[in-house]
C-alpha cells in the first residue's frame, strides 16, 4: 500500500511538554465553548481577551433558558434613578445600573428580551448587552400612559417574523384595547374588546395565537392570521391525550417559592410577567398591575421576571 | 464478516502506524471521507495528531462504537461517567484533543472537550481565566475598563 492520502496542511508537530498557548486555539472554536455558558460565565468569557469577545458575539447564554430554568428578577425604577436590583436564579443580589430603565415600564419579557415603554417610546432591550431596537409608538396611546398593560412577542425581535401584542386599558373604562404590531409595519393596528372589566394576569403565545387569562376563567384571544379575538373559557385537561394548549398556570407553592427566592420588600410593586419554557406546559408567570390607575406620570419602583440572555445585534438592525 | 473486520491504517504526526477497526475510525468524518475517496488500502496520514493522542482518540471511539452495538453492557450513565473521566486530562492534552476532535470531525468529542472548557470557566474572573488558560491579555486599559462597565457586576462577584 502506497501513502498517498494527506489530509492535514496543519504540520506543528506539538510534543508533551511546551505549555499550549490557548491563543492560538483556532477562533473558530471559540464560539462552540462560549455558546455552553451561562450568562455570568458569557460575560467574564468576553472580558478575558479581544478574540474571546469577538469570538463570543452570537452567544446568547442560552442555557439560562433551558427548561426549568427559574427566571430571574429585575427591580427598577426605584428613587428616580438608573439603579436596579438583580436577583439570580439562586437568589443572590447585585444592584446595577441600567439608564435605560429610569423612568420605563416593562410591558414584556420573553427569552432575554424586555418591551419597554419610556418617555412615550416602546423599544425592546436587552439588560445585559444594552441593545436596544425601537418600535413604532402606538399613535393612539395616551401621553400620560396605559394601565393594565401585559404586553406577548411572538417570537424575539430579531426574527423576521416577530408580532407584539399589547392589551390595555387606555380609559377608564371595561373596555380592552389590543394594539398589534408586525415586524416591518410602520404602525400598529388597534382593536377593541367591549366590556370586558375583569384584570388581565397572564399571557402567553402558542402556535400564531396571543392567549391572555383573567383573574377568572376567562381568556381573549387574538389569532395573527385571523386578525381578530375571540373570548374563551378555560379548561384544563384531564388526561395526556386530550387536545390542549401547551401552558399552565403558576402554582401557589411556586409562587411562594419565587416571592421567597426574591427577600425583597416589594409591597405594592407592579411586576410583568414572563413563560419559562418546561417540559410539557410552559409556565406563565403572572403580571401584576398595582398601578392605581393615576397614569404613568407616578414613579414608583417596578419589577420584571426575565430570562438572563445576552443578545447583540447587528447596529443598522431596524424593525 | 468481512465488512466488520476490515482495518484502516492511520499514521500520525510522530511516523506511528495505527491499524484500526474501520467501525471505530469513521467515527471521524474526515477519516471516513479520506477512505472513501482514497484507495482502500492506502495509509491515511492524520498530520496534525500525534501518536498519543490519537490512541486516546481511538480509545474513546471504541467505546462509544462498542456501547451502540450493544457490544459492551455500559449504560448512559455509565458511558456518561467514562466521558467525564475520560477528559480529566492535564490542560495540554485537553488543547490537543480539542484540536484533532475538530481537525478529525468527530462531533461527540469536540462538544464534549468544548464543555470541559466551558465547565473550567465557570466560577473563575477574567483574569484567573488567562492565568489558567496561559493567555496574553490584549486588551487596552482603556477597551478592558469599558468591557467591565458594561456588566461590573457579573464582574466582581465571587466564584458561584
Amino acid at each position: 500500500p502506497d501513502e498517498n492520502v494527506v489530509i492535514s496542511t496543519r504540520s506543528s508537530t506539538r510534543d508533551q511538554v511546551t505549555t499550549r498557548e490557548w491563543n492560538d486555539l483556532p477562533s473558530e472554536l471559540l464560539p462552540s465553548i462560549a455558546d455552553r455558558l451561562g450568562i455570568i460565565e458569557l460575560l467574564r468569557f468576553r472580558g478575558v481577551c479581544k478574540d474571546w469577545n469577538f469570538a463570543s458575539s452570537t452567544a446568547s447564554a442560552e442555557m439560562e433558558a433551558l427548561p426549568n430554568r427559574d427566571p430571574w428578577f429585575l427591580l427598577y425604577g426605584e428613587n428616580n434613578n438608573s439603579q436596579c436590583t438583580l436577583v439570580t436564579e439562586s437568589g443572590k443580589q447585585y444592584i446595577i445600573t441600567i439608564p435605560e430603565m429610569d423612568g420605563a415600564t416593562c410591558l414584556a419579557s420573553s427569552q432575554g428580551w424586555l418591551l419597554l415603554y419610556r418617555e412615550g417610546l416602546i423599544f425592546f432591550f436587552c439588560p445585559f448587552s444594552r441593545a436596544r431596537i425601537d418600535l413604532p409608538v402606538p399613535t393612539k396611546f395616551p401621553p400620560m400612559g396605559i394601565s393594565e398593560h401585559v404586553a406577548v412577542f411572538s417570537t424575539p425581535p430579531t426574527s423576521q417574523d416577530c408580532v407584539v401584542c399589547i392589551i390595555c386599558r387606555t380609559n377608564k373604562t371595561d373596555d380592552l384595547e389590543l394594539y398589534v404590531i408586525h415586524r416591518g409595519a410602520t404602525s400598529w393596528t388597534k382593536h377593541k374588546l367591549n366590556s370586558f372589566p375583569n384584570k388581565i394576569e397572564c399571557a402567553a403565545y402558542h402556535n400564531g395565537v396571543f392567549y391572555y387569562f383573567d383573574n377568572t376563567d376567562l381568556m381573549v384571544c387574538f389569532s395573527i392570521k385571523d386578525r381578530s379575538i375571540s373570548l374563551g373559557k378555560v379548561r384544563y385537561v384531564k388526561s395526556s391525550n386530550e387536545r390542549c394548549i401547551p401552558l399552565r398556570f403558576i402554582s401557589n407553592v411556586e409562587k411562594e417559592d419565587m416571592k421567597k427566592r426574591l427577600d425583597l420588600e416589594l409591597g405594592d410593586v407592579s411586576t410583568c410577567g414572563t413563560t419559562v419554557s418546561c417540559l410539557n406546559a410552559d409556565k406563565m408567570v403572572p403580571y401584576e398591575n398595582r398601578a392605581n390607575a393615576k397614569g404613568g406620570g407616578t414613579r414608583r419602583s417596578k419589577g420584571v421576571w426575565f430570562q438572563p440572555r445576552f443578545h447583540q445585534i447587528d447596529k443598522m438592525l431596524s424593525w | 464478516m468481512g465488512s466488520t473486520s476490515t482495518k484502516i491504517k492511520l499514521r500520525t504526526s510522530d511516523q506511528k502506524v495505527f491499524e484500526v477497526e474501520k467501525a471505530v475510525a469513521v467515527q471521524s468524518q474526515t477519516i471516513k471521507y479520506f477512505y472513501e475517496n482514497g484507495s482502500p488500502d492506502s495509509v491515511i496520514h492524520v498530520h496534525s495528531v500525534s501518536g498519543d493522542i490519537l490512541s486516546k482518540i481511538l480509545d474513546y471511539c471504541k467505546k462509544h462504537v462498542n456501547s451502540a452495538a450493544g457490544k459492551e453492557d455500559i449504560s448512559p450513565e455509565e458511558l456518561h461517567e467514562w466521558d467525564a473521566n475520560f477528559v480529566k486530562v492535564d490542560q495540554n492534552t485537553l488543547f490537543d484533543l480539542i484540536l484533532a476532535a475538530n481537525f478529525l470531525k468527530i462531533e461527540s468529542l469536540l462538544d464534549l472537550t468544548c464543555q470541559t472548557v466551558a465547565n473550567m470557566i465557570k466560577g473563575k474572573r477574567p483574569e484567573e481565566i488567562r492565568t489558567t488558560f496561559n493567555i496574553k491579555n490584549d486588551y487596552t486599559i482603556e477597551a478592558e475598563e469599558a468591557v467591565r462597565r458594561e456588566n461590573k457586576w457579573a464582574f466582581d462577584m465571587l466564584g458561584v
